[in-house]
C-alpha cells in the first residue's frame, strides 16, 4: 500500500500578487507518510509548520508543488480530502456560547453522519473526553483543559483517518496536557490513525510521535525517526543570525546564560537537550525582534566554505 | 506512485470547476445548507436572545411614541380615522425600514464579522462547501431580520387596535412586511460586503457598518441638505438609496411626502430593479471573495 500522504516540491510564498514584500513560508518541501505513522512537525515560530498544515488541509494554495492525500489531489478533491482529515487547531475557536453536545451534533452531520448517528456518536464523544456530565455546558465556562478536550473532540467525531494537531496543548497546564495525549494516544493506537502534529516543545513531540520532521524558514532541516533525530542527529545545533544582529552583549540579555557557545553571529549548542534549548532560543529572538539566519544540526565537516564565511 | 490515479492533473478551468460541482449528489448539498442553518439561527435566537428580545419591545414603543407626537393628534383631528390609519402605516414603514436595516446590520455582523469569520475557519476543516457556508450564513442574517419584523409588525398592530380600535388590513400588513423586507435585504448585502472585504484586508469588521451608515443615512442627509440650500438642486437627492427606497415603498406614503399622483410607473419600476440589481450584485461580488479568499 502507497503512503496516504505525498507532499510533493510544496513551496509557499505569501503577497505574491498584491505586495511586494514577499515571504517565502514553506520551500521545496518533501515527504510521504505512511498510513499509521506519527509524525511531528518541529520548530521554532515562523518555520512554516502551520502553513504546511494548512496546504495539507487545503486551507491554503501552495504555490508550487502538490499535495495527495490517499491519491487525492488536495486542490481539486477538497471536500474528498476534507472528510479523511480532522483538525484540532492550537485555540477552540468555534462559537463559545453555545451548548458543547449542539455543536458536536452539528460537526457529525457535517461529516456526513445522520441525525442518529451523530446523536450516538456525541455521546460516545463526550464520555470519553469526560464530559459526559457538562453536555449542556458552552465553551466559555469551561477550563482551559475542558476546552481543549471538547476541541480535540470535535476533531475526531465522524472517525477521520488522518488527525492534524496544530500546537494542540499549547495554551493548557501540565494536567490538562496529560489528559489530552492520553486520549489522543488511546483512540489513535486503537484505530490506527496516521497523526501530525506541530509543535516547539521537544516533550510533546516525545509523547506524541515517533517520526520528527524538524522545519526551519519554511525548510526542512531533519526526517527521521524521533529518537534518532533526538539522540544522534541534533546533540549539537547552530544557530546563525542575520548580518544585522546586535552586540553579544544584547544577545546574551535576551536569550540567557545558558548552555550555548556564542562567537561572532554564531549560537552553538551542545547538549542532551540540544533541540529544546535551541528553539527556545529561536522562539526568544524572534520576539525580540532579532532575525535568524539560519538554525540546524551542527556538522562540522559538512561546512562548505561559503558557509563558513557567512557565518563568521 | 508516479501520477494522481484519481484525477489526470492536466485540466482545464471549466472540467475542473464540473468536477468539482458534481462531485456530490446536489441533495447533499441542500441537506448541509440547511443544516448550517438550522445551527447558526438557533445559536443567533440563543445568543442574541436579549438583542431580539429588545427589538420586540423597542419597535412597538418607538411606533407608540411617534403616534402620540402632538402632529399625529392634530392630523388624527383634521383628517380622521382614514388619515390616521394611512400616517400610522407610513409612519411604521419609516421606522420599521430604519429598526429592520440595524438589526440587519447586526444579525450580518453576528454572521459574516470577526467572530464569525474566526469560528468559520474551523467550519473550513470540514467537507462544506465555502459557497454553501455563505449562502447560509446569509440567509441566516434574512432569516433572523425577516422574524423580527414580522414580530415586529403583528406586535405593532396589537398596540395600534388595543389603543385606537384601528387594525391595519392585512394586505396592508403584508405589503408593509414585504418593502420592509426589502430595505433591510438591501441593506445586509452592502454591509456584508463590506465586512467580507473588512475581513479579507484584516480591519475589524465592525467598521464595515460606517461605509452603510453613510450610504444610507449620512448622505442622503447631506445631499438633501445641500442641494435644497446651497445649489437649488432638489431633484438631486433623487440618487439616494433612500430615495429610491421611499419611491419603492411610495403607495404607502404618498400622502405626506408629496410625492402623490406626481411618481409615473417607471420610476417605481426603477426603484425595485435599483434595490433588486445592487442587493444581487452585492450578494454576488461577496460570495466570490469569500470564496476566493485563503483563511
Amino acid at each position: 500500500m502507497g503512503p496516504i500522504i505525498r507532499v510533493e516540491k510544496v513551496s509557499k510564498i505569501f503577497g505574491r500578487y498584491i505586495s511586494r514584500a514577499r515571504v517565502t513560508s514553506l520551500r521545496d518541501i518533501d515527504f510521504t507518510i505512511n498510513k499509521g505513522e506519527r509524525i511531528c512537525l518541529f520548530g521554532p515560530n515562523g518555520a512554516g509548520k502551520s502553513t504546511l498544515m494548512k496546504a495539507i488541509m487545503g486551507l491554503t494554495k501552495p504555490s508550487q508543488g502538490q499535495i495527495y492525500i490517499k491519491d487525492y489531489n488536495v486542490r481539486w478533491n477538497p471536500l474528498r480530502v476534507k472528510q479523511s482529515i480532522g483538525y484540532l487547531p492550537s485555540e477552540l475557536n468555534f462559537y463559545l456560547d453555545t451548548p458543547c453536545k449542539e455543536s458536536l451534533i452539528h460537526f457529525g452531520i457535517l461529516r456526513g453522519l445522520s441525525r442518529k448517528a451523530a446523536k450516538q456518536e456525541t455521546d460516545r464523544l463526550l464520555e470519553l473526553i469526560g464530559l459526559a456530565k457538562w453536555w449542556d455546558l458552552p465553551p466559555k465556562l469551561m477550563s482551559s483543559g475542558m476546552r481543549q478536550r471538547f476541541s480535540l473532540s470535535l476533531a475526531i467525531i465522524g472517525d477521520p483517518e488522518i488527525i492534524l494537531f496544530d500546537e494542540p496543548v499549547a495554551f493548557i497546564d501540565v494536567q490538562g496536557k496529560l489528559k489530552v495525549y492520553q486520549l489522543v494516544q488511546d483512540y489513535v493506537k486503537d484505530k490506527a490513525k496516521t497523526v501530525i502534529m506541530s509543535t516547539h516543545n521537544i516533550q510533546d513531540a516525545l509523547v506524541m510521535s515517533d517520526r520528527l520532521i524538524l522545519m526551519d524558514r519554511g525548510q526542512i532541516i531533519v526526517d527521521g525517526p524521533i529518537t534518532e533525530v533526538i539522540s544522534k542527529r541534533c546533540k549539537s545545533m547552530e544557530i546563525i543570525l542575520s548580518q544585522d544582529a546586535p552586540s553579544k552583549k544584547e544577545i546574551v540579555k535576551v536569550i540567557g546564560e545558558e548552555d550555548f557557545e556564542l562567537s561572532g553571529r554564531k549560537i552553538l549548542v551542545r547538549s542532551e537537550d540540544a533541540l529544546q534549548i535551541s528553539t527556545s532560543i529561536v522562539n526568544r529572538l524572534h520576539e525580540n525582534k532579532i532575525s535568524v539566519f539560519s538554525f540546524r544540526p551542527f556538522v562540522e565537516q559538512r561546512r562548505t566554505k561559503a558557509e563558513t564565511e557567512e557565518s563568521s | 506512485m508516479e501520477t494522481d490515479s484519481h484525477k489526470p492533473q492536466k485540466k482545464n478551468f471549466f472540467s475542473r470547476l464540473f468536477m468539482q460541482i458534481t462531485e456530490r449528489n446536489p441533495l447533499l448539498e441542500i441537506r448541509e445548507t440547511s443544516e448550517i442553518v438550522r445551527y447558526e439561527f438557533k445559536r443567533i435566537i440563543l445568543t442574541l436572545k436579549f438583542f431580539i428580545a429588545l427589538s420586540f419591545v423597542l419597535l412597538p414603543a418607538i411606533i407608540f411614541l411617534n403616534s402620540i407626537a402632538s402632529d399625529y393628534e392634530a392630523l388624527l383631528l383634521d383628517f380622521g380615522v382614514d388619515a390616521f390609519r394611512a400616517f400610522s402605516a407610513a409612519g411604521f414603514v419609516n421606522i420599521g425600514q430604519f429598526l429592520l436595516q440595524m438589526i440587519g446590520i447586526m444579525l450580518t455582523l453576528d454572521s459574516f464579522g470577526k467572530v464569525a469569520d474566526d469560528s468559520m475557519k474551523r467550519y473550513f476543516a470540514l467537507p462544506v462547501r465555502k459557497s454553501n457556508l455563505y449562502i447560509a450564513h446569509a440567509i441566516t442574517a434574512f432569516l433572523g431580520t425577516i422574524l423580527t419584523g414580522l414580530l415586529g409588525i403583528i406586535v405593532f398592530n396589537l398596540i395600534l387596535w388595543i389603543w385606537t380600535g384601528v387594525s391595519l388590513t392585512f394586505l396592508l400588513i403584508v405589503k408593509s412586511f414585504f418593502l420592509i423586507s426589502a430595505g433591510a435585504f438591501l441593506a445586509i448585502s452592502i454591509t456584508t460586503l463590506f465586512v467580507i472585504i473588512a475581513n479579507f484586508f484584516g480591519f475589524a469588521s465592525s467598521i464595515a457598518i460606517v461605509p452603510t451608515l453613510f450610504i444610507f443615512y449620512i448622505i442622503p442627509f447631506l445631499v438633501n441638505f445641500v442641494t435644497s440650500f446651497a445649489f437649488g438642486l432638489p431633484e438631486a437627492y433623487q440618487w439616494t438609496f433612500m430615495y429610491q427606497l421611499a419611491v419603492a415603498t411610495d403607495f404607502m406614503i404618498e400622502p405626506f411626502i408629496g410625492l402623490h399622483n406626481s411618481l409615473e410607473m417607471v420610476a417605481n419600476r426603477n426603484a425595485w430593479l435599483i434595490i433588486g440589481i445592487i442587493s444581487g450584485v452585492t450578494q454576488i461580488l461577496s460570495l466570490i471573495i469569500f470564496v476566493g479568499s485563503e483563511k
